[in-house]
């Protein structure tokens, strides 16, 4: 295999660890124009190796495990890059390729933007290696990467008071997760005596490891460990009733960094439980994983009622957006645990759009808030006339994000429901209460599209500038065009659900194929 | 498969991991919700070390010079367990830095770390 096809997604995230480096010391020597024409290059070059991982795994190779260092399972760490991993991996680059262009222009005011760079390349390299990882310990390092990253880049206007608020607030609760998940990496060292999460499902399948022999206790604990992982998880990824850090962080932290955040920071965390749950622990198979399903599906409906009529009652434009996060995760919970091929595919498809719409819709956020002064909704009173390009930008992304076909987010909507619907038994009256959110959270949409474009021509303070417009067009045109390509989306949804949900494929992978060095 | 050390150490480390979790959550001095995480993480350092310690003539992990690679792997402690609670300790301190400094601001701006005087946003 060609060695830089072979290396490209771990060259993307040495890149990132490089570039965080690299960051402060020329922000030290040469100044902020130096720093920001690095991490451009440098977030450029993480999207071409993202691209030709996808080209690799799609096309070329399949699916294939990187050993790090070159010491097999459990010794060392399996990086799995299949078709679970990559595309998600090419979503992130892509998001943070936009927000590095959006952030640009749009922090141009802010001091010590050196810290700010060199904290996003930490945060992505912390969101490959959570994406890639097959070792739960390894799992437990980058989200302490990811969230130490975002905790400190949440308050990075250090002045404003509400966003050093937000900031402590986040940083208490996340640590507090990533602490009880640290908790349930000690328990399944003690039952399994292995991290790999491949070895763990084997092991519950009566698998004997020539390094770490079998189960070390007996499994009937399981479910105890599988509720730790999804309550630590829920904290990260802001399920109900652990989200209420998630308005606060999200809608005080810089725009372009809500967009991570909302777009990338909990979609990673969902996909990394999704990961441990469906591979780790069997839930397919295993009535001990099983559980950690139910808990989703039920946390699931919690908070997609809870965000969507949270929604209703918002009064500024980042917040509302914030609980359509919420909203939204627990529709991917629901598809996650509802635990069909289907469910598991709308879900991922799910993962992938509201990840485009979210962060272009908190990017255009930050635009109006630049050009009213202001966060509140009814200042945003005739901007439609002062701002034409932007809000019709805008109106795009929202159309998207209330499922309005045929934009992308329409049709894993569509998928989710038939899901629920084929899932059979009381599954199938999940539909209800997803229904009843989608509705809330279309008339809370729609009721700020309409603000939007009511009322007289206004004074701004600032138009756009090129870079800003271009980025957010590069977002909005990716959810027009993967709206128009259903049947391509679909493709990669059943693909990545196949790597996903089949786990002695995986462990296969992970636990047989020992091709490093590349022949 | 090891012999480890009974079941006491498990019920220490229990006690602390649930008194750190209620003090997390209930606390409202932020410190001492700190303090609380920190504990919590510690607790578990424990937890990882009583799994891989055993009890009898155990050596440390270092393989003595001369000696059979499958005899010492009979009698020597679990080096993985010892391997992350080195990792942790040392995330351990980017975590501390990273709360304390985000208290210091706190306190800069309300003059007080206790959360419940501090009510800017909605929650």
């Amino acid at each position: 295999m060609n060695p830089l096809l072979f290396q490209a997604p771990i060259l993307a995230m040495l890149l990132c660890l490089l570039g965080s480096f690299l960051c402060v010391l020329l922000g030290m020597i040469m100044g902020r124009r130096a720093v920001e024409l690095l991490s451009g290059a440098m977030t450029a070059t993480t999207v071409l190796l993202s691209s030709l991982a996808l080209i690799n795994v799609y096309l070329l190779e399949g699916p294939y495990v990187y050993y790090m260092g070159g010491w097999p399972p459990p010794v060392g760490i399996p990086y799995v890059i299949d078709r679970f991993s990559v595309p998600l991996s090419l979503v992130v680059s892509v998001i943070f390729f936009a927000t590095m262009v959006y952030s640009v222009r749009y922090l141009e005011k802010d001091r010590d933007v050196k810290w700010y760079y060199s904290l996003r390349f930490l945060m992505q390299a912390g969101m490959y290696g959570l994406l890639f990882t097959g070792d739960m310990f390894h799992i437990f390092v980058m989200l302490e990467l990811m969230g130490l990253s975002a905790i400190l880049l949440v308050p990075f206007r250090k002045e404003v008071k509400a966003a050093v608020e937000a900031g402590i607030k986040y940083g208490i609760y996340d640590i507090l997760a990533i602490s009880i998940y640290y908790l349930s990496t000690a328990m399944i060292f003690g039952m399994f005596g292995s991290m790999t999460i491949a070895e763990i499902s084997a092991k519950l399948g009566g698998y004997v490891s020539p390094f770490s022999g079998g189960m070390f206790a007996d499994p009937s604990a399981l479910p105890v460990i599988v509720a730790l992982v999804v309550w630590s998880f829920a904290i990260g990824a802001a399920i109900v009733p652990q989200h209420f850090w998630l308005p606060d962080a999200h809608s005080m932290a810089p725009s372009s960094i809500s967009a991570i955040l909302s777009g990338l920071l909990v979609q990673v965390n969902i996909a990394v439980l999704a990961r441990i749950l469906y591979d780790g622990f069997a839930a397919g198979s295993h009535p001990g994983g099983a559980v950690g399903l139910q808990l989703l599906v039920i946390l699931g409906v919690a908070s997609s009622l809870v965000g969507a009529s949270f929604m209703l009652v918002q009064s500024d434009i980042k917040r509302l957006i914030a609980y359509s996060t919420i909203t939204n995760l627990g529709f991917i919970a629901i598809g996650l645990g509802v635990g069909t091929s289907l469910g598991v595919s709308a879900a991922y498809l799910h993962i992938v759009n509201h990840a485009f719409v979210k962060a272009s819709l908190f990017m255009i956020a930050g635009v109006f808030i630049h050009a009213t002064g202001s966060r509140e909704i009814g200042a945003l009173r005739g901007i439609s006339k002062a701002l034409p390009g932007t809000s019709l930008l805008y109106t795009i992304g929202t159309l998207a994000a209330i499922g309005f076909p045929p934009l992308s987010m329409f049709w894993s909507k569509l998928l989710l429901l038939l899901s629920v619907l084929s899932a059979g038994g009381a599954y199938q009256y999940l539909v209800l209460p997803m229904v009843v959110s989608i509705v809330f959270e279309s008339i809370a949409q729609i009721r700020l599209l309409a603000v939007i474009y009511s009322g007289e021509k206004r004074e701004v303070n600032c138009h756009p500038s090129l870079p800003v417009i271009l980025s957010i067009g590069i977002m909005i045109s990716i959810i027009v065009v993967t709206g128009l390509m259903p049947g391509l989306l679909l493709e990669f949804g059943h693909l990545a659900a196949d790597d996903l949900v089949n786990v002695s494929g995986y462990v296969d992978l992970v636990l047989k194929s020992f091709n490093y060095p590349a022949p | 498969m090891f012999s480890t050390v009974g079941q006491l150490p498990y019920v220490l480390v229990a006690i602390m991991a649930s008194i750190c979790i209620y003090a997390a959550l209930f606390k409202s001095n932020l410190f001492k919700k700190m303090l609380a995480i920190f504990l919590m993480t510690d607790a578990v350092n424990l937890l990882f070390i009583i799994q891989g310690y055993r009890l009898g003539n155990a050596i440390p992990p270092i393989i003595p010079p001369g000696m059979d690679p499958s005899e010492f792997a009979s009698i020597a402690v679990d080096p993985l367990a010892h391997y992350f609670v080195v990792t942790a300790v040392v995330i351990g301190l980017a975590e501390v830095a990273t709360l304390t400094a985000l208290i210091i601001y706190t306190y800069k701006h309300y003059g007080t770390i206790e959360t419940k005087k501090i009510k800017e946003l909605r929650g």
